[in-house]
């Protein structure tokens, strides 16, 4: 994750691709276009669907004028009903609680309390400030620790579901089980949260601070209710009515045969006879469909002989290699490769102190190779903090241990999150193997034991904590600075001293 | 000071109207709001340092103890014995290899590394060879030992 969670992951990510092309080694058997990635089920699951703050379905973007017509045009929307305006991503997120900008937080099956870089700060807002948060899970998390109301949630196989990959292979399955108790799929929380709002309410004039975009009145989304009215809305329907139960949507029904047996308990609590998972999925398909996003209809990812398929999922058939004429539909014919992306495609040329041609030259069909420059750390050791601090995952436990944490044998195997360190550093403050000692930044500090003879054998100068242990909340030390471009964290950089505790 | 509290959302469905809109429910009492300390692995304050338990590994010789229970079916077995004076594994040293490195299992012996081990599924695959395949020889990737730390809590997962 040391690519991505960087102060310049983007760049970082670039120059490996780069040397990928210059080496000749992209686009064919053994160097397929990959998304470095820490989580490849994000790729799919969370970037491409669209749920970023960013974010249209299918790699398509809010501040794009087309993007947001097409989606209106797709969703039936008003035009200029979406927002234009690119919210805030997840530090920003915490930073707005933390100034009271945000009032409310739904976190759905995440645990950005532990997860986010600089924590006291967070902590300190989310009980402190005059704010609503709601946790929807399936264990009880430190973020729900400090939520407001938790919303007892089904697991992965207790609902029918889907991921993508960055392999771009879209895997679909069946409910296997139903969820225990009270705990209700993501998607019925929703369909029940839009059935709260009714059209009124929501798509009247509405101020957006800092809204500054071509044929937005002033900071606001404009009053879109007689538009509405006109395509043959009625100002009490409700989102649920606009978004969810549409005629479209109601078409695909339930009981169905392709489910062979297997339950929808969104279905059952929802109370409906239609099959909002097929629905949905559908409806988001339509927006890559045509446009190099292809993927198959809902009922063929279930086939026994299929494993998921990788878009685009042209005549039934799947790509395995993208941008190569010889696996790729999309790629014209005759070159061998067509990098047919459409980002930074026309662009001045010039020498290495200037554009001598500011008229854009085209790229279509080629990529690109970037230089970039070395920018320092955010924060390097000084005489004070005197050892860098670096925190990622360990083998047996994923990301914040709620789950792995309660599976027994892995939590036996590694019970706690250990402060490794090379055994001179430890011995030059007093250390030994076992012994407690206080991490400390300028930020926060936490206790942990010393390791200095396990799988991690650390360098001088370098001390490595991980993060699976809310008793060892390594975040409340950690640094918030981001990657301008992508805004992911640098995890992996930050000063610190350890101290006998 | 906040409390927690865990709710359902309200069960009013207005299904088959052209208004969806369900009608207004009280708000359910909040009953038993769970206290912040009580949630999570760790219980507590989010606000607090805690000392991490001292944990002890297994400090058995080779032998003494009996092969413990598999999770599920292939899962890589756990080591029952200590493992510290037998790292690091290194391209010279394999301290694993010299024990388990038989075919065989004989009582009393120590168990076998299986037939699985000595493919090269990338290169040969359904071929078994003489020598442990690279993509096995650090043991400890998959083989992890045991300590003495409690579950932190109840699992009736059966195989």
């Amino acid at each position: 994750m040391g690519f991505n969670q960087h102060t310049r992951g983007t760049w970082v990510n670039e120059q490996a691709y780069t040397v990928h092309l210059l080496a000749g080694k992209q686009a064919k058997p053994g160097s397929g276009a990959f998304s470095l990635t820490g989580q490849p089920s994000a790729c799919g699951t969370a970037r491409e669907v669209g749920t970023f703050s960013h974010r249209l379905p299918a790699d398509m973007v809010v501040d794009n004028a087309e993007h947001r017509a097409h989606s209106e045009q797709l969703w039936k929307l008003p035009p200029r009903t979406l927002n234009p305006k690119v919210g805030s991503h997840i530090t920003e997120m915490m930073r707005d609680l933390e100034d009271g900008k945000v009032k409310w937080l739904w976190i759905q099956v995440t645990n950005p309390f532990q997860s986010t870089a600089n924590a006291n700060h967070w902590i300190h807002a989310a009980r402190e400030k005059d704010s609503f948060i709601v946790v929807s899970d399936v264990y009880p998390t430190l973020s729900c620790k400090v939520a407001d109301l938790i919303l007892p949630s089904a697991m992965i196989f207790e609902k029918w579901g889907g991921y993508g990959n960055s392999e771009r292979r879209t895997q679909l399955w069946r409910e296997q089980v139903p969820p225990p108790g009270e705990a209700r799929s993501d998607l019925w929380q929703i369909m029940e949260f839009s059935k709260r709002f009714t059209l009124v309410e929501v798509w009247g004039r509405q101020r957006v601070p800092g809204l500054k975009t071509a044929g937005f009145d002033g900071d606001a989304l404009p009053d879109v209710l007689a538009e509405a009215e006109g395509m043959g809305y009625r100002r009490d329907q409700t989102l649920y009515d606009v978004l969810f139960a549409t005629a479209e949507n109601k078409k695909f029904k339930w009981p169905d045969p392709m489910a062979r047996g297997h339950e929808n308990h969104t279905v059952t609590h929802a109370g409906i006879d239609w099959f909002p998972e097929k629905a949905l999925f559908e409806d988001y398909a339509r927006f890559g469909r045509g446009h190099g996003h292809d993927l198959a209809e809902f009922d063929a990812y279930f086939r026994d002989d299929v494993r998921g398929l990788r878009w685009p999922v042209v005549n039934g058939k799947e790509t395995l290699w993208r941008f190569n004429e010889q696996y790729d539909p999309y790629a014209r014919k005759g070159g061998g490769f067509d990098f047919y992306g459409k980002a930074m495609k026309s662009l001045p040329s010039g020498d290495l102190d200037k554009a001598t041609k500011p008229e854009p030259t085209s790229l279509a069909g080629r990529a690109k190779i970037f230089y970039r420059p070395y920018a320092a750390p955010a924060e390097s050791p000084d005489a004070v903090y005197d050892l860098w601090l670096c925190t990622g995952r360990v083998l047996e436990h994923w990301h914040s241990g709620t789950m792995t944490r309660r599976v027994p044998e892995l939590h036996n195997a590694v019970p706690e999150a250990l402060l490794f360190m090379h055994p001179k550093d430890a011995e030059a403050r007093g250390l030994k193997q076992d012994g407690l000692a206080w991490v400390e930044s300028r930020r926060g500090r936490v206790k942990a034991r010393v390791e200095t003879e396990g799988r991690n054998r650390m360098p001088r100068g370098l001390v490595f904590v991980p993060w699976f242990d809310e008793g060892v909340y390594i975040n409340k030390v950690t640094l918030d600075a981001t990657c301008p471009i992508s805004k992911q964290t640098d995890f992996k950089k930050c000063a610190v001293k350890v101290t006998k505790a | 000071m906040k409390t927690t509290v865990i709710a359902l959302l309200a069960a009013a469905l207005a299904a088959g109207c052209a208004n969806s809109r369900p009608a207004p429910v009280a708000a359910p009492a909040a009953t038993d709001p769970a206290p912040d300390t009580s949630l999570g692995l760790a219980k507590g304050s989010v606000f607090d340092a805690p000392t991490p338990p001292a944990v002890k590994a297994n400090g058995s010789a080779p032998g003494e103890l009996p092969v413990l229970p598999r999770a599920y079916a292939l899962a890589p077995p756990r080591i029952p014995h200590a493992v510290g004076d037998f790292l690091p594994i290194t391209p010279k040293q394999n301290n694993c290899l010299d024990c388990h490195g038989m075919k065989e299992k004989k009582t009393g012996e120590p168990t076998p590394i299986p037939p699985s081990h000595y493919t090269d599924f990338r290169n040969s695959p359904g071929q078994i060879g003489s020598e442990v395949s690279g993509a096995r020889y650090v043991c400890v990737s998959c083989h992890v030992g045991k300590t003495d730390a409690p579950n932190l809590i109840g699992n009736r997962f059966r195989p």
